[in-house]
């Protein structure tokens, strides 16, 4: 059984009243802006999430300056080292990432600002969980300066005032069957909600990463996929 | 000039007799003594009890051979400020020394006299008693600086010879027994030896005195050359200044010390070189060097680069104590650096290489090296042995593997409590960080064998075989687990155990 694959807007209706954006503004809701983004992730496989949605959204970007991933050490101890093997898997390849970790959140943002000045980097993403506002303004600034993105991963709940352009939800979701497998996990879903955005409406999509073709696809309800009902009625309550 | 371990507020007037004692194998003996100790009769390596029977009112201390071998090394440092060349002579228990290569170096204090009296004076202000003396080799400024009465000795190049005639022959740095036969044969000064056959004076001795002789003589005296082995890697390039009062606050260390930067990258300019490692040393009144080093991830001569990388070092690392009277900036490791040429095919990746080798260096600069990174495959199919961080990597090759990892990977393995519905199946449910999940989907196994050609980490525990698996549970989250040991075979010892290792977007 192949899974129904679309690239088009999802049949789920977005979270606030209204409409979703159309079809056509899809890819510019997905395609990275150039400011400061936010994501909250849930914890547990939750930062996991929250990396591989913004690394597939920089892969499907293309681009060709770095990708930085900036988080204090005890993040790393406690979530996972960051692997090139796996980054791969999202059409990253090893010689565009820069791991930094410092030990403290104050290093975290003062090195994503200097990676972000810098101008050698298309993406910086962060892990941080009490940036201020003032520390999010300059970030916001540094990014739109050089022209790239910066995103901060904050696990749990969502943090207080933000200069960030967009505010995100990120969290992982039950994966379609594969195709030559039944009982294994397709490729990786996640369900991105936009909370907050300066230049448009929020929504609400479920995205699948096809690693194949390097895009994000917008995840369509799946033939005889119980989980998509689910979702369907998560979504619509 | 011996160096003794000195302990503020403990060190005792000259004129009382004072040793320091070393437990041995044959009870207390002396370590180091100062001048009323020498002329009461006392030596190095007297036992305790008979040097008190001799001199009643003798005062000792413990020798601490570390630290008196730290301050020498200390001080070698600090003489940096006279020559890039230092090297430690420590060999010589009671005699131990520094020696400077100064060739060339003499006019800047206006000429070796003047040089040698500057040596003494800031020692002598930083607590240290010297002798300095200068000759054309090292082994004769060695006998000089100990055996004349002359203050600041010098001989002129090529007067070696006649500069060492009348000393004894102790200045050639015999070992005892070489100089116990020497006095033997009634030979007591070096000029004895100068008119006595060279082969016959060899073979004299029984053993490798003679051979001894002859050399130290022959390197005393120039005919053969002596290799100074530095304390550091002599810097190609330094830019140096000395002030009139000592600077005691930091800010201004920092102004002084910038036109030396420019004046170093300036000299780098002219040879078409770049420096990959830049150290600031001031040089305290005291008699310690402190130091800033910044390290480049590729050669640059940009004062405003290396400014920068040292302002993120931070400036108030140098402890200036109660003052520095000299500052020195200098290029430790220098590479070629020419004007970079754009490739034209990558002409993107080559601009960039620059702008990214400057960020780097700030980065490590504030944080340190282990903190930043850029991943490297290693050829290992351990998962926690694949990949590694590196400053700077080798551009990779070839096409991806087609292998699923996951994208965190725990670092180490959290071991999770597993339900299986057979023992070599993949788990049902399990529990990991107290949260019960129950699996969907499931793909696997991996099987990874350990890589027997590597000594187990642990010894005496062998790594046994994993079968990996991919699990999703029915929030959506996928786990990378695997079952160390296999059922059956590996598990003797211990029971195969569960361990989560990573987890997939």
């Amino acid at each position: 059984m192949v899974p129904l694959r679309l690239v088009s807007q999802t049949g789920l209706a977005p979270a606030s009243a209204g409409a979703g954006p159309p079809v056509s503004a899809a890819g510019a809701v997905f395609g990275l802006t150039s400011g400061l983004e936010e994501a909250t992730v849930p914890g547990g496989p939750g930062a996991a999430a929250g990396l591989g949605f913004w690394l597939a959204r920089a892969a499907a970007a293309g681009g060709e300056r770095m990708i930085a991933v900036v988080a204090p050490r005890n993040w790393f101890a406690e979530r996972g080292g960051l692997s090139a093997r796996g980054a791969r898997r999202f059409g990253v390849e090893p010689g565009r990432l820069l791991l930094v970790k410092p030990r403290t959140e104050a290093e975290v943002l003062w090195a994503m600002e200097e990676i972000l000045r810098s101008g050698a980097a298309d993406l910086a993403l962060g892990a941080a969980e009490a940036a201020s506002l003032t520390q999010t303004r300059r970030l916001d600034m540094a990014a739109r300066l050089s022209g790239a993105c910066a995103g901060l991963i904050r696990v749990g709940a969502g943090g207080g005032l933000s200069a960030a352009r967009r505010r995100w939800a990120v969290r992982p979701l039950a994966s379609g069957p594969d195709p030559w497998d039944a009982r294994a996990p397709g490729r990786p879903r996640w369900r991105a909600q936009l909370l907050r955005r300066r230049d448009g409406p929020p929504g609400m999509w479920d995205l699948e990463w096809n690693d194949e073709t390097g895009r994000l696809d917008l995840v369509e309800g799946l033939a005889g996929d119980s989980l998509g009902e689910t979702a369907r009625a998560v979504a619509a309550g | 000039m011996t160096v003794w371990a000195k302990q503020p507020g403990r060190s005792p007037p000259a004129e009382v007799p004072f040793a320091l004692v070393e437990r041995t194998g044959r009870g207390l003996v002396l370590a180091g003594l100062n001048g009323a100790a020498r002329s009461l009769g006392l030596s190095h390596g007297q036992a305790h009890a008979d040097a008190c029977a001799i001199a009643p009112a003798l005062q000792s201390a413990p020798a601490e051979p570390e630290r008196a071998a730290e301050a020498l090394r200390k001080l070698a440092l600090w003489a940096e400020r006279w020559s890039p060349m230092v090297a430690l002579d420590a060999d010589r228990p009671e005699q131990e020394g520094l020696f400077l290569d100064v060739t060339g170096a003499a006019h800047l204090w206006g000429g070796e006299p003047q040089m040698l009296a500057d040596i003494r004076r800031r020692l002598a202000a930083a607590g240290v008693e010297a002798r300095p003396a200068m000759a054309g080799t090292p082994g004769a400024a060695w006998a000089l600086a100990r055996y004349t009465a002359r203050e600041d000795p010098v001989a002129p190049e090529g007067q070696e010879r006649a500069a060492l005639a009348g000393l004894p022959v102790e200045g050639l740095r015999l070992s005892d027994k070489a100089v116990s036969l020497l006095h033997r044969f009634g030979l007591r000064r070096i000029g004895d030896l100068y008119p006595l056959p060279r082969s016959g004076l060899a073979r004299r001795f029984r053993g490798s005195e003679g051979l001894e002789v002859v050399g130290q003589l022959d390197r005393a005296l120039g005919l053969c050359s002596e290799a100074l082995k530095g304390e550091q890697r002599p810097a190609a390039y330094r830019a140096h200044q000395v002030f009139a009062e000592p600077l005691t606050v930091v800010e201004a260390a920092r102004l002084r010390a910038e036109p030396l930067v420019h004046d170093l990258c300036a000299a780098l300019e002219r040879d078409g070189r770049g420096a990959r490692r830049v150290v600031v040393t001031g040089f305290r009144v005291d008699g310690r060097a402190t130091r800033l080093e910044a390290a480049l991830g590729a050669p640059s001569r940009s004062p405003k680069h290396i400014l920068r990388l040292l302002r993120e070092k931070g400036w108030e690392r140098l402890d200036l104590g109660f003052g520095v009277d000299a500052l020195m900036v200098s290029a430790v490791v220098v590479e070629p650096l020419t004007a970079t040429q754009v490739d034209s095919e990558a002409g993107t990746r080559a601009a960039d290489a620059p702008t990214r080798a400057a960020l780097m260096d700030r980065l490590v600069a504030r944080l340190g090296e282990t903190a930043v990174g850029r991943p490297v495959l290693r050829e290992s199919w351990i998962p926690e042995r694949s990949e590694a961080l590196a400053l700077d990597p080798p551009a990779l090759e070839g096409p991806p593997s087609g292998e699923d990892r996951p994208l965190l990977l725990l670092d180490p393995p959290e071991p999770i409590e597993a339900t299986a519905e057979l023992p070599e199946g993949a788990p049902a449910r399990f529990v990991w960080r107290r949260v019960a999940r129950r699996v969907r989907r499931f793909t696997g196994p991996e099987r990874l064998s350990p890589e027997w050609w590597r000594p187990p980490e642990r010894p005496g525990r062998e790594p046994r075989t994993r079968d990996y698996y991919k699990l999703e549970d029915e929030d959506g989250g996928r786990y990378w687990v695997f079952r160390e040991g296999l059922y059956n075979r590996e598990d003797a010892e211990r029971p195969p155990s569960w361990w989560l290792h990573g987890v997939f977007p």
